[in-house]
């Protein structure tokens, strides 16, 4: 068993990038693989409850599986996210970068980015 | 066996170009965290983000890069720039300087090395792990 971490920087539905990745998460999730999503930048959109797209359901679907879910919180409150606006799936994090550089460096066996 | 722990080393290649991404200061960002605590970093520029190495950027509202990455070069990070995308934005004036190990320009800060893509060759075998930000 390995464990993969993702870090997502694009927004959901502006690119295809974020729905690949978390398909390709949900893979890693199959073969019995730990994984992490860190939402970064317009990732964060990703966690919003409104969203009609199916998107947010994957990465309910994830968390449900037991994947961890952390958001950048600063990158959040800068979008107005917060509160009920966003799913109950995610952690928030006031200092995302070193708890990212932390799993790179000494747990994640693959960092995977886009 | 002696117990000395090696110090790990993270590469990040930065992709993305500064004020039309938030890519260049994430991965300052990123570095300066692994720097703080204890690792290595190597940051490589490629493509547009060969641009976060120009002199006297001077943005208004965003997070200044060129000074981002004077302070991570202060702590320890070595930071190179592809020559061949740095030649084709216009950045390399001259041919390569064996003493100082470096294309030459003038429009680029001291704390960037123009160096040949054999150095994120380089980068990639002494990282533990490599992180890349930015990209189409």
């Amino acid at each position: 068993m390995s464990r993969n971490i993702l870090i997502l920087t694009k927004p959901p539905y502006g690119c295809e990038e974020p729905e690949k990745a978390m398909k390709m998460i949900l893979r890693f999730m199959d073969d019995g693989d730990d994984v992490a999503i860190y939402l970064l930048g317009d990732g964060v959109e990703l966690t919003k409850s409104s969203q009609k797209g199916d998107l947010g359901k994957l990465l309910e679907e994830i968390a449900d599986k037991g994947g961890e879910i952390y958001s950048s919180d600063e990158d959040m409150q800068a979008r107005g996210l917060y509160g009920d606006r966003i799913l109950n799936c995610v952690k928030l994090r006031s200092n995302i970068f070193k708890e990212i550089v932390d799993d790179a460096m000494e747990r994640a066996d693959r960092v995977l980015s886009c | 066996m002696l117990g000395v722990e090696i110090m790990k080393t993270l590469t990040i290649l930065l992709l993305g170009a500064p004020y039309s991404s938030q890519y260049p200061e994430f991965a300052i960002k990123i570095a300066k965290c692994a720097l703080d605590r204890g690792y290595k970093v190597n940051m490589f520029l490629y493509g547009d983000g060969v641009h976060a190495g120009m002199k006297n950027q001077s943005p208004k509202a965003f997070y200044n890069i060129e000074n981002g990455l004077k302070e991570i070069a202060q702590k320890g990070a070595t930071i190179l720039s592809c020559s061949r995308c740095s030649a084709a934005r216009g950045y390399v004036e001259g041919e390569f300087d064996d003493k100082l190990q470096r294309y030459p320009s003038s429009k680029i800060i001291d704390e960037v090395r123009i160096f040949s893509l054999y150095g994120f060759v380089d980068f990639i075998r002494e990282s533990d792990r490599i992180i890349t930000f930015g990209g189409v």
